[in-house]
């Protein structure tokens, strides 16, 4: 480590801030997806977000922020939309959802084949720039949070598949931009698996802190090693996840700690 | 269970990431490929102004021209060499029998067009060549920190009042079908024991 505190603090305090938010949205909405046994379905509207957005770029080109965002959004709630319906449609919804993100993922990669940097482009996707957040993103984030969480408290969700799609998509869309895909995938299902066997009234409040702690812990981890900041919180989310998953286990096992 | 389905998951991601970079880059390779039947050892141009080959290289920033007796290939020797751009011009110096060159001249990306002026043994002549030199791709935009400008006291603080803000959200919003849900999987838990 070479930065000084402050300029570490500088580098990790917003990306940290863009992780707890997106944990808030994401939280909720991975309770569900993990109640109805479907990671896929994250996966698929997070890939589908992806193309999305590499259409709209493609279409109005990078500079053009605020036409690319509203394309990217347009086109992803229109693919939960028909995911939705072909879910329902079929009698293995996860399939369905495999074969929705294995579609996204290879229109994504002839989209970027086109590309001279197409692999630097993918990269980003995948691995995100969490590091890299401007206040215009943050200001957005703290929307769309708000939003999530005003849908998720008014609308009994987990009985209407189209809205946790719409809004799973919807976070996906800004999120897979700013912490990347594969990031996108591990926070919304990770820390709500881990926290499936919690009280079930205290599964947001569980899964949300262990996915801060995943992230606070990876955003250091990177400044120590020097590792880019997308795959060390993945890692270190998952190890969060795995740790918390066999807490709560001795604890429910020992102390018959039930809900309330 | 549900473990291993992320696993797979995110296994299926970081399989994508492994095939896709190559393929984009050799996508990037063939845009900028030489035509076929073409060597490219530098940017250069070949001219033959009566019996004298001219050939001009501009590589690592040194403009050079090769001078021979179109005849019998041997170097053209103590010619007067001049070189005009469209802005610029320069003077070659001889630095080996037949090869004049200079650092003073500089070619832009893309087509450079020059005017040789060269005088052998008391004849002169002036010859037009084109050079075209590669055009280098755009670097990709580099993603910065976003280092702000707030001080690590206002940034912590904010850090840490989100974090209050949505732990004590998700703590009071404990909705009552969870509360319910929680109460049947405890009467549903006591039945069992």
């Amino acid at each position: 480590m070479t930065l000084s505190g402050s300029a570490e603090i500088a580098i990790i305090g917003p990306a940290l801030l863009v992780g707890l938010l997106v944990l808030a949205s994401a939280a909720p909405l991975g309770l569900i997806i993990v109640r109805r046994r479907g990671p896929f379905t994250s996966l698929a509207l997070a890939q589908t977000a992806a193309a999305a957005v590499i259409i709209g770029e493609a279409l109005w080109g990078e500079r053009n922020v605020l036409a690319v965002q509203v394309t990217a959004l347009a086109a992803t709630l229109v693919c939960a939309a028909i995911l939705t319906k072909l879910q329902r449609r079929t009698h293995s919804p996860e399939v369905t959802a495999a074969g929705v993100f294995a579609v996204a993922a290879a229109a994504d990669l002839m989209l970027l084949a086109r590309d001279t940097d197409g692999a630097q482009h993918l990269m980003v996707l995948l691995s995100g720039r969490i590091l890299a957040v401007s206040p215009g993103l943050l200001a957005g984030m703290v929307l769309l949070v708000c939003a999530a969480l005003m849908v998720w408290w008014l609308k009994d969700a987990i009985r209407h598949p189209l809205i946790v799609n719409l809004l799973l998509g919807l976070v996906a869309c800004v999120a897979v931009q700013i912490i990347g895909l594969v990031l996108v995938l591990i926070t919304v299902t990770v820390p709500a698996a881990a926290a499936r066997r919690a009280p079930v009234s205290w599964q947001p409040f569980v899964a949300f802190n262990i996915g801060a702690v995943g992230y606070a812990t990876g955003l250091a981890a990177s400044l120590m090693l020097s590792v880019p900041a997308g795959p060390a919180i993945v890692c270190t989310v998952v190890l969060a996840g795995m740790l918390t998953d066999r807490l709560i286990g001795l604890a429910v096992r020992r102390t018959a700690w039930l809900a309330d | 269970m549900i473990f291993n389905r992320i696993a797979l998951a995110a296994s299926l991601v970081c399989a994508c990431l492994a095939a896709q970079p190559r393929e984009a880059w050799s996508h990037a390779a063939d845009a900028m490929a030489a035509p076929p039947g073409a060597v490219v050892i530098a940017p250069r141009t070949e001219a033959r102004a009566g019996g004298t080959e001219i050939v001009a290289i501009f590589s690592k920033q040194i403009f050079a021209v090769f001078l021979s007796r179109y005849a019998d290939g041997s170097p053209v020797i103590g010619a007067k060499v001049e070189a005009d751009t469209d802005l610029q011009s320069a003077t070659l110096t001889e630095t080996d029998p037949g090869i004049y060159s200079s650092k003073e001249l500089l070619m832009a990306p893309g087509r450079n067009d020059l005017t040789l002026k060269f005088t052998i043994n008391g004849v002169a002549s002036t010859k037009a060549l084109t050079l075209t030199t590669p055009i280098e791709a755009a670097e990709a935009p580099v993603s910065r920190p976003a280092i702000s400008t707030a001080g690590p006291v206002a940034i912590g603080g904010a850090v840490a009042a989100v974090y209050a803000l949505l732990s004590a959200a998700f703590l009071l919003a404990r909705r009552p079908q969870h509360r319910a849900m929680a109460r049947v999987v405890a009467r549903a838990r006591r039945a069992e024991g």
